[in-house]
């Protein structure tokens, strides 16, 4: 049980950055399985993220950038243990070793990779992956640190910390002897949109999810109190472990000791608007949301049909459309704000993907940057800024490459007699025969169905949340001092497509 | 070392260049001053990440242990830990130390040192290293006591024979009260004697309560224990089905929704919508539908059990299954205990859990939800999987596994979620197989439409895959809800024109499965598809059209009501009840209707036979049965056609099909086929002995879906996910038919034995104890409603349970040699007539018992007959059958 053997890899050049065995030795040609099979598995685009080896081993792995985390086991395991190990250990290592993980970086610090790794895995079974508790016994190879090994003259800084691990007993995700100068807790709030559109604009499916970041910087032990206004709008939820569980499902406060450091405090879901919530009573000291305000006054125009009165929570509108011929084709995407939001909506890039067929694509855009990646037939189009007064378009012009092989028509005529003949024989029988089939045979020969491309969009909206649900009050308890407090709104893009 | 090679930049680096840093090294490592000694180390651990070989360097090294720098200490271990099993006798040298840092004052170099000698994986010093252990395991700080549980199962690796001492050790540490030491020794638990369930009673309650407190990997050992444990101490928690029994499961599961779709045709499923408004999703809706969950359900149980034997009469059955459900609701309330306490503890404690952020530790808890809780709370777990899927993509595949394997068995608990599992173009093809699989569990007569135009959306997609995997579950849609059958089979229809081989292939077999399944209404589709056989290139596809020519679901219509009666499909029950007049009409149309469709027929199969050497094997196959089936219908017409095809075959390169040809050869011998008029005994015989193997029943299809769940692991295991037993799983034990006592949980034990344990916990409850006590005390009204549900349960699952284990009991028998092939028990073997071979048309993976029999067949002269003993229901059957047929 447990795993067995960790490998830290460079995925561009395949090499071994790191290695541990907490079990007998796992040979390194796991590594070469496990590239050949991730290659395998992004040409057919599936998940490779176990592999068996040799009907002994099992392989996991992540890749993070360039670094492929690679873990294995040699017997039952619960497989989420070991997948949630490493992506932690790469939160880990991050807040370690800044944001970005290379070979270079892990390199320079092997000492504190390998001591982080002994603390936070024993035979096998993950013992503490919060970087908050694990700072106390594993010293960051920080500023501090650096200048106290100038200052030594230590080109090396301080490598181990024999700190008492009992400092960190209560909670394993904060130290008890934390110090701040300045005590300052920050919170960002980011929601993210998820819709399906169809081209007329109308919605599908649409769901908002969001999350609480916490960065904590405060001394001591304190006692966080959070109020969430709008909060009866939160349906599924799940918690950092320091929050105390039961005091949310009884009078939805989160309550929790916070982590050191940056953590997210919790993952939220906001309950669908369905048709049944119009009617319900809502009490009328629950602000409505400018932005669902204006849902409902403007929106439904286009849309139309059954589920016109509902349109996506979303900052933009996307109009594609496309039309594709034998040998070329042409995608044009109207793309625009919605006037009802004070914020600007910023970083917004579509994503078209073009049906395999395409051979090569010209995008012109009429403000941004529009390229066309051949690898992945997708064209990639950014705007930066909104035009006052215009709204940005993008027109496509495709080469298409024919996949159908023209040496079918020969028989298709003679086909075409033998069919009539039958089709008389079965038209006798009156009633029976379906009218809808022979009018399915007039059609051509080889149905073409109306190709995609699916347009995917990033945007970011800075200052507010799209959902309603605020941050009432944070309250500081246990501690003496008033920290500085701020929370700041996100709305992001969740997985958006438009469908055409 | 096996890892030198290939690795780091050691291999462009040449010999003598690596001597020379070896001796600057080595005289690094014994230099007195510590800078230079942490910069030796330094050195060469960044040389062992690389992969090089460093085990010579272990004397330098070994010396330093003694030293007083903690820096220098662990970088001495940790060297040590990777070298020592190349040099054990080296790293016998450095135990003294070790014995000297077990002693230490500091509990983090006590801890690092007993981590890093159970680490040296010498077997030598394994007698040392359990003393240590035993001496750490009593340690006062609970770090120690940490770093002992998880020495345990490092030696207990590398020396199995140990394992008693280690059973006394964990016994003891499973009395601590700190969870952060509890969830290590649980892992150990785990690994060295998890069968020890005998350890575990006193300590129950106390796993259970504490476990909000627990690090969260501890959680999941935990409730993976704790699930084990509850399953051999407590009885089910009502009498639904919580298991994928492979084999029977599809058809089971098939027959199951089929009936709930049919009760929305007639009008009379009330269940069925009542389950629709389960998506307010509040508790107290849940409950008010459990009683409705008993009516549908019930049968579902039922046809699990029955579904082996399926050919029964299925009026008598639903009756069973009514009257069942009667007298099962008559007496409501009557235990109000009905759920152990403990067994209640147990899932009030972890409920909490599924609000964790690790997808691991609601994994864990939604599968012992699923297995323990009473089938209404089980949505709560499903609605925490369903959102972890979302919130972590990381885990989105093995958690989508996981629920598509319980949607397998309980369908109805995701069914509030169905939007959830709309495919997004970034989803990978295993994922997205996933989804689709878990759509046709859970899609019901409500949302049938807003999932064609979904699946409608991904047809059109350019990867051909997943359009043949949603292809897929369009006709697992059209199966399930008949009412949309005639939309799928147009749709599917025209994508058999696709430009694609494997989509239009794909979409035939599928149609193919459907018609079978209700032949009357798809005729005209039969007719187009066969005319289409010339555009089809992929062998499946064209052995089903084929199959379709052979026209055997319509030449025969009047014979054929009868036994179709028996079947499940719907159609025929009601043609049954419409009464003789009708359907004497139809037969007359069904017969000019033959008669056109035999021309057209006889057309296609001929044109077929022209490529008949170049045809896939199973193509040829096909062409050869159909032309018999022809034959016996319209032998005049068929004459020349059928022999040149024995002809073509009887040369065939594939063993099987020479056989096959063979036989019909015997069958239809020349001088016979011209007397057919003739009525003495043996043309008859023959006519009967083709009409038995030629039109025998076929075993109710099986509509291939995206990604069926092919193991019946436990959920959350490894195994679970990669399909096959990995080493060291062990099954979920199955629930005892009487409950444990449960007094063996009441006994406790003293603290007082242990050290450090007490002074530490106390100190801690001050700071952390209102973690869990709080929970505990907001979830008291939570306890309430737990009581309700479990009182609704309690009358129903008391005697399902009966039931439920002597059908198993009276099944397995049955089961068994049905097993040998389940689906065609129903029509095999006709004990009084003169055959016994079954065909199967498209059974592939039956291919090889076929064959099998027909070489046991080829020993007995023609007319002998090997009776297998059919099951008593359907030898009764048979003979009804042959009755009618004379």
């Amino acid at each position: 049980m447990g795993i067995d053997s960790l490998f830290i890899t460079n995925n561009k050049t395949e090499t071994l950055t790191a290695v541990k065995h907490w079990g007998p030795e796992t040979d390194s040609s796991v590594c070469e399985k496990v590239f050949e099979k991730h290659n395998e598995a992004i040409k057919a685009n599936s998940q490779g993220d176990v592999l068996a080896i040799d009907g002994k081993d099992y392989a996991f792995f992540q890749s993070r950038g360039e670094i492929t985390y690679i873990a294995t086991c040699n017997s039952e395991t619960q497989p989420l243990m070991v997948v949630e190990f490493l992506t932690q250990l790469h939160e880990v290592l991050k807040s370690y070793f800044g944001n970005v993980i290379t070979e270079a970086i892990l390199q320079e610090h092997h000492l504190t990779l390998y001591q982080l790794l002994d603390e936070m895995l024993d035979s096998g079974i993950p013992v503490n992956t919060h970087p908050g508790g694990l700072h106390v016994l594993v010293p960051p190879p920080n500023l501090a640190n650096r200048l106290h090994n100038a200052v030594l003259g230590t080109a090396s800084g301080v490598l181990v910390s024999d700190q008492d691990p009992t400092k960190l007993l209560p909670l394993p995700w904060r130290a008890s002897n934390i110090k701040y100068t300045s005590n300052e807790v920050y919170l960002d709030v980011i929601e993210h949109v998820d819709a399906t559109l169809d081209p007329e604009g109308k919605l599908l499916t649409s769901a908002i999810y969001g999350k609480i970041e916490v960065n904590c910087r405060l001394s001591g032990m304190p006692d966080i109190s959070l109020s969430l206004s709008n909060s009866h709008l939160i349906e599924d939820y799940s918690f950092h472990p320091s929050v105390r569980l039961a005091r949310f499902a009884s009078d939805r406060v989160v309550s929790f000791v916070p982590a050191d450091g940056k953590f997210t405090l919790m993952n939220y879901k906001i309950r669908p608007e369905s048709k049944e919530d119009k009617n319900q009573w809502q009490p009328k000291y629950i602000k409505q949301n400018p932005w669902m305000q204006s849902q409902t006054m403007g929106g439904g125009g286009p849309g139309g049909g059954p589920e016109g009165s509902i349109s996506a929570p979303l900052p933009l509108y996307i109009r594609p459309q496309s039309s594709f011929g034998p040998t070329q084709g042409r995608i044009s995407i109207v793309c625009g704000t919605k006037p009802a939001f004070e914020k600007p909506v910023e970083a917004v890039s579509l994503q078209v993907a073009l049906p395999s067929r395409v051979l090569s694509a010209d995008p012109s855009a009429t403000h941004g940057g529009a390229t066309f990646d051949d690898a992945s037939k997708t064209v990639n189009w950014t705007i930066d800024k909104f035009p006052a007064d215009k709204t940005p378009c993008l027109t496509v012009v495709l080469a298409m490459g024919s996949e159908q092989e023209s040496n079918n028509n020969n028989s298709d005529n003679t086909n075409n007699s033998n069919e009539n003949e039958n089709e008389n024989a079965l038209a006798m029988m009156g009633g029976r025969t379906d009218k809808s089939s022979s009018k399915l045979q007039s059609e051509r020969r080889k149905i073409k169905l109306q190709e995609t491309c699916n347009v995917t969009a990033q945007f970011s909206v800075a200052g507010v949340g799209v959902s309603g649900v605020k941050v009432e009050s944070v309250q500081v308890r246990n501690e003496k001092y008033k920290p500085t407090q701020g929370v700041r709104y996100h709305t992001r893009n969740g997985r958006i497509v438009v469908r055409t | 070392m096996a890892i030198a090679a290939g690795y780091g930049n050691s291999k462009f680096v040449d010999d003598a260049q690596i001597a020379e840093e070896t001796r600057a090294l080595n005289e690094k490592l014994r230099d007195s001053n510590t800078r230079t000694k942490l910069e030796g180390l330094k050195q060469l651990i960044a040389m062992m990440s690389t992969g090089r070989d460093v085990s010579h360097f272990f004397p330098s090294v070994v010396v330093n242990i003694v030293t007083e720098s903690f820096e220098v200490k662990a970088l001495v271990y940790m060297f040590l830990v990777r070298t020592a099993e190349q040099k054990p006798d080296e790293a016998l040298l450095s135990i003294n130390s070790f014995q000297k840092d077990l002693a230490h004052q500091n509990a983090r170099v006590r801890a690092a040192a007993l981590r890093v000698m159970s680490s040296i994986r010498v077997k030598v010093i394994v007698p040392v290293v359990v003393l240590a252990i035993r001496k750490c395991a009593v340690d006062v700080s609970p770090h120690v006591r940490k770093a002992a549980a998880h020495a345990i199962p490092k030696i207990f690796r590398l020396d199995p024979s140990r394992a008693d001492d280690f059973v006394e050790v964990i016994e003891t540490m499973l009395r601590d009260s700190t969870p952060f030491v509890l969830s290590s020794a649980i892992a150990a638990f785990q690994e060295v004697c998890p069968h020890r369930i005998d350890l575990l009673h006193r300590h129950y309650r106390k796993l259970a309560r504490i476990l909000v407190d627990i690090d969260e990997w501890g959680q999941m050992l935990t409730c993976e224990l704790l699930l084990r444990y509850a399953r051999t101490q407590f009885l089910p928690p009502d009498g639904f089905n919580r298991e994928l029994n492979v084999g029977k499961d599809n058809e089971s599961n098939e027959e199951m929704l089929d009936i709930a779709g049919f009760n929305d045709v007639d009008g009379n499923g009330g269940g069925a919508s009542g389950y629709d408004r389960h998506d307010t999703g509040g508790t107290k809706g849940i409950l008010a539908q459990a009683a409705n969950f008993y009516d549908d359900d019930e049968e579902d149980s039922d046809d699990d059990s029955s579904s082996s034997s399926d050919s029964d009469d299925s009026n008598s059955r639903k009756k069973k299954t009514t009257t069942k459900a009667s007298k099962k609701r008559g007496p409501v309330n009557q235990g109000p205990e009905f759920l152990d306490d403990d067994h209640r503890l147990l899932l009030r404690c972890t409920r909490p859990l599924l609000q964790s952020q690790n997808a691991g530790v609601v994994l864990a808890v939604a599968s012992l939800h699923f297995y323990l809780a009473p089938i209404a709370d089980v949505p709560r777990a499903t609605r925490a999987l369903v959102f972890a899927a979302r919130t972590k993509p990381e885990c989105q595949h093995v958690l989508l596994k996981n629920a598509v394997a319980m949607a397998a068995v309980q369908p109805r608990c995701f069914r509030s979620h169905f939007e959830a599992f709309f495919v997004h173009p970034g989803d990978h093809m295993d994922v997205r197989a996933l989804k689709l699989e878990m759509l046709t569990y859970i899609v019901t007569a409500e949302n049938a439409p807003s999932l064609l135009r979904e699946l409608q959306a991904y047809l059109r997609s350019s990867s051909q895959e997943f359009v043949a995997l949603t292809i897929r579950a369009v006709g697992r849609c059209a199966a399930i809800m008949p009412q949309i059958a005639s939309i799928c089979i147009r749709s599917l229809l025209e994508l058999s024109l696709h430009p694609s081989e494997t989509v239009a292939g794909e979409a035939v077999v599928v149609i193919r499965a459907l018609v079978q399944k209700a032949p009357k209404e798809h005729a005209s589709v039969v007719a187009t598809l066969v005319r289409r056989l010339d555009h089809l290139l992929a062998p499946a596809a064209r052995s089903a059209v084929v199959w379709l020519a052979g026209g055997e679901l319509f030449l025969d219509q009047q014979q054929k009501a009868s036994s179709v009666e028996a079947g499940t499909s719907s159609s025929a029950v009601t043609v049954v009840a419409d009464g003789g007049k009708e359907y004497k009409k139809l037969g007359q149309m069904d017969a000019s209707w033959n008669r056109n469709f035999f021309d057209l027929a006889l057309a296609v199969v001929t044109k077929a036979m022209a490529r008949f050497p170049d045809e896939h094997e199973s193509t040829r196959q096909q062409i050869l049965h159909a032309t018999c089936k022809m034959y016996v219908r319209y032998p005049i017409e068929t004459e020349p056609l059928l022999r040149h095809c024995l002809n073509m075959a009887s040369k065939d390169p594939s063993v099987d099909i020479r056989d096959r040809a063979r036989i019909y050869g015997a069958i239809f011998a020349k001088t016979d086929s011209l007397d057919d008029e003739k009525k003495d005994a043996y043309p008859r015989l023959k006519k009967l002995l083709s009409e038995k193997l030629l039109f025998c029943d076929k075993p109710i299809t099986r509509l291939p879906s995206p990604a069926p769940p092919t193991c019946p692991h436990q959920l959350g295991s490894l195994s679970q996910f990669v399909e096959h037993v990995a080493n060291g799983y062990a099954g979920l034990p199955k629930h005892p038919r009487e409950a444990p006592p449960s007094s063996v949980r009441d006994r406790t034990y003293d603290t007082g034995g242990i050290g450090g344990g007490t002074t530490t916990s106390k100190s801690k409850k001050s700071n952390r104890g209102f973690y869990s006590s709080s929970d505990e005390d907001s979830s008291s009204d939570e306890d309430s409603s737990d009581d309700d549900s479990s009182d609704d349960d309690s009358d129903d699952s008391d005697d399902s349970d009966d039931s439920s284990d002597s059908d198993d009991s009276d099944d397995s028998d049955s089961d068994e040699s049905s097993s040998y092939d389940s689906s065609s028990s129903s029509e095999s073997t006709g004990s009084d007539d003169d055959d016994e071979k079954v065909e199967k048309e498209e059974k592939k993976e039956e291919e090889a018992v076929e064959t099998k029999k027909e070489v046991a067949e080829k020993k007995e002269p023609e007319t002998a007959t090997t009776i297998e003993e059919p099951p008593a229901a359907e030898k009764e059957d048979e003979t009804k059958k042959s009755e009618e047929m004379d």
